[in-house]
């Protein structure tokens, strides 16, 4: 009888350590695949376009990558909305505004680049 | 008919300066957001907004040739800096930052045919200045002399 136990202990420990694992390895896969966080959040400026994600939550993080020579600004056309300037090929990032909703802008010293940041 | 030519000639190149000059005032701070490297594309378009409105002032007040050899100059520059900045991308040259921009949007647009014209006008008013210059007086022709031995 204690032989028994002696062999079921380890066995139970091993079997305890393999479900864990398993749980840890498929809560790990779930995250990576839903977590809205690892979309990427960037608006990528080159050849005078932006090239916007598709959707961004609400109240994000948002990077600019400029991969021109000049400077340009990301500016929402709305009055009071996120404006930033970000330099020959710099980084810059600024907040995504916390209302769901299509959000327009502009470049200031290229008026004719334009584009919509939807927020979702 | 020559004064009211020289008259319009005058006001064209005043004309045409002065809407330069406005242009690149307006647009100086978002070129600077543009342009930031060396001096900054905003140093450079308050100085090519100063340049032609005080050469306005001179064709305008003046008239004089040397005013309007200024406009040309002046106008001229920048017609062709807003060329080369379209069509080519310049890399920066020590303090002058690369301003590439192909784009054209009206008050770009506005200049550009401004400073076009007062080109043109400043010099056809060169050539008529030079036309009207006033003739050296031909030698006095006095009697036949005879050079005798």
């Amino acid at each position: 009888m204690d032989r028994h136990r002696s062999t079921l202990a380890p066995a139970s420990l091993l079997a305890a350590l393999l479900l864990l694992l398993a749980a840890c390895t498929s809560n790990g896969a779930d995250e990576a695949s839903t977590d809205p966080g690892a979309a990427p959040l960037t608006i990528v400026i080159s050849d005078f376009t932006f090239h916007v994600p598709e959707e961004v939550p609400a109240g994000a993080t948002v990077t600019v990558r400029n991969e021109d020579n000049v400077g340009h600004t990301v500016t929402a056309d709305e009055a009071g909305g996120f404006d930033v300037a970000v330099g020959p090929g710099e980084e810059v990032t600024f907040t995504a505004p916390d209302e769901p909703g299509e959000y327009p802008f502009h470049c200031i010293p290229h008026p004719q680049m334009t584009a919509t940041l939807v927020v979702g | 008919m020559a004064a009211p030519v020289a008259g319009l000639l005058r006001l064209g190149v005043t004309a045409g300066l002065a809407v330069s000059a406005v242009v690149h005032w307006q647009l100086a701070e978002p070129i600077g957001l543009a342009a930031p490297g060396g001096i900054g594309g905003e140093t450079l378009f308050r100085l090519q907004a100063l340049a032609a409105a005080l050469v306005a002032l001179a064709v305008l007040v003046t008239g004089r040739w040397w005013a309007h050899a200024a406009a040309l100059l002046v106008a001229g520059a920048s017609l062709v800096a807003v060329l080369a900045s379209t069509w080519f991308e310049i890399p920066a040259m020590g303090p002058v930052p690369s301003m590439y921009d192909p784009m054209w949007y009206p008050a770009k647009t506005a200049s550009a045919v401004a400073e076009g014209l007062t080109v043109l006008l400043a010099a056809a008013a060169l050539v008529r200045a030079g036309r009207h210059q006033p003739r050296p007086r031909p030698y006095a022709a006095g009697p036949a002399r005879t050079v005798t031995k």
